[in-house]
This record gives structure tokens, sequence and C-alpha cells, in this order.
């Protein structure tokens, strides 16, 4: 893998919202939109530009998030660090964020407590595209 | 209609018109004086009593039914959405995956048991979680209370609710819920 300068805080990285639902009338997002799928195993996966998402995005969505680079870092805390690292010239990952699901279906309460309450945070601070 | 459970079999009267179904009529004056065209046996004394006894609780859940897409109408039409998801999965994105059958029977329970023992609690927000599981949220003031209903293990479905600093996470039992739901 290449590696990658840090991105900076005042980037923005854009996050493709793929059920309706996850979006609320107002605009605004629902903490699901940045939950880590179980295949997620890097990170909770974003683009670096909307470019990215016209040549690279092959499924259909609903809407798309942007989020601030320095914003996602903001939500680290003691247990945890944030961060969005990039891993091609089109793609990052928000890193980080807890990881609660071991195998056999099953998932460790206390860090999906944690992964919830990272994933909130994150979504106070998302918006629209054109809000940004 | 008759929902009465208190009902004498032998005063209604087997009435077999030719091209029609068979079908009983109670007694009146005009057919008081009708005899069954045979005689009745345990047999069909029993069917009849269960057709009449089975039509309480039809009505109770249609009654039930209503009154619940009343009081929470965006829940009863998010769930009806997830059903034809249920039904043909192909309709999601495939980078996702679709809702369960046994998440969405789980939160259809859920649902109604919550609406039936705290009625004045406000809509909740039903919202699949993209892994096939389900979440049921209500917002109350400042008060979160989610349930996380799993795709498939029942082990993992919990309720989460919004403390002050965070999130804190509860067994999914009736008891836990209402105590969230009402305090």
């Amino acid at each position: 893998m290449a590696p990658f300068v840090a991105l900076e805080c005042p980037r923005v990285v854009f996050r493709t919202i793929f059920r309706k639902e996850w979006i609320r009338s107002d605009g605004s997002f629902k903490w699901q939109a940045f939950k880590p799928y179980r295949s997620d195993t890097l990170g909770v996966s974003t683009f670096i530009d909307l470019e990215g998402i016209k040549e690279h995005a092959t499924q259909p969505f609903f809407g798309i998030a942007s989020v601030k680079v320095g914003r996602v870092r903001d939500c680290s805390n003691d247990a945890s660090i944030l961060d969005v690292v990039q891993d091609t010239s089109w793609h990052a990952n928000i890193t980080g964020i807890p990881f609660p699901y071991i195998p056999d279906n099953l998932e460790d309460p206390t860090l999906a407590e944690k992964m919830r309450d990272f994933c909130t945070a994150i979504t106070e601070n998302a918006a629209r595209p054109h809000d940004s | 209609m008759i929902y009465s459970r208190n009902i004498n079999v032998d005063d209604y009267v087997l009435v077999q018109n030719p091209g029609s179904p068979s079908r009983f009529v109670k007694k009146t004056e005009t057919n008081l004086q009708q005899e069954p065209t045979r005689n009745l046996t345990y047999w069909d004394k029993y069917k009849s009593a269960q057709k009449i006894y089975h039509l309480r609780p039809l009505q109770a859940v249609e009654e039930f039914t209503e009154q619940f897409m009343k009081a929470w109408p965006e829940a009863g039409i998010q769930m009806v959405e997830l059903l034809h998801e249920v039904k043909d999965p192909s309709r999601v994105n495939s980078a996702i995956e679709a809702t369960s059958k046994r998440a969405f029977l789980t939160t259809f329970l859920w649902l109604f048991k919550a609406f039936i023992k705290s009625p004045g609690a406000p809509c909740p927000d039903v919202v699949p979680n993209g892994e096939g599981g389900i979440d049921v949220e209500w917002t109350i003031g400042d008060k979160l209370v989610s349930l996380q209903i799993h795709k498939s293990n029942p082990n993992n479905d919990r309720i989460f609710f919004k403390k002050d600093a965070g999130f804190s996470s509860t067994e999914l039992t009736l008891v836990n819920l209402l105590n969230l739901l009402r305090n």
C-alpha cells in the first residue's frame, strides 16, 4: 500500500448513504449512516472527493454525508483515537471506532455502546455536501 | 353478528338451499317450525360453535391494528415498507444486508407490546441498521430509548438508552423497556 500524507483537518470526506431511513426529514443523518458494517474491518469507508464517488460508487445510494476530518478527530477521547486514514487516491477510512462484531454473530455489548456513542458524535458533525 | 360465547347451538337451524352453501340461521318465528334436513351430529355443532368463537379474536386484532395505525402511523408505514423488503430482499442495495424475517417479526411483536403497555409513549422511529437488524428508537425529551433487534441471534437483542454522559445498554425485557419509557 502506497503511503499517503495525513489528511489535513479542514479536508472534507464523503460517506454514501445506502438507506433512505438514515436521512431525517430535515436532511440531517441518523447514527446508522456512520455505523461500520461487519465487512468494514479497516474502518468506516468514505470518499475523498465527489469525483471519486462518481467514478467508483458502483451501487445506487440515497444521499451523501460530508464531514470534516478535523471534526472526526475532535470526537476522540481517552479510550479511543479517531482518525481518517487515506488508503487510495480516492478513498479513506475513519479508524478508531470500536468494532463490536465477534464471531458466531455475537456482539460485545460494551463495544457496541462505545461504537454507537462515536457514530452519534460523528453524525452530529455531518452535513449534506452543499451545507459544508 | 353474534360475538357472545354463551351460545346454545340448539337455537340455530341448519338451512340448506340447493346451489348455495349450508349455513346456520337463528330460529325465528318464521323458521321455528323448519326442521333441519338432516340430524345434527356433535361434529356439526362443534364446527358451528368454533366458527362463532373465532370471530371475537379476529375482531379484536382488527380493532387493535386500527388503533395502532392511528396512534403510531409512521411506525406502521415503516413496518409495511419493511414487510415488502423481507418478502423481496433484492430491493435493497447489495452493499448492505436486507432486513431479516426474524428481525421483522421480533420488532413487530415488541412494537405491539410497547403500544399495549405504554400507549402514551410517542411514536418510535423504526430504522433498519444495514446489518439485517432493526433499531426502534423513542425520543422522549432529552431521553433516548432504543431497541436493537439482531438479525438472527436473540442473545444480541438489547435496549440502548442515553444517559448524561453517553449510551448504556441493558437486556431486552418488557420490564426494562417499560421502566425506561415511563421514567
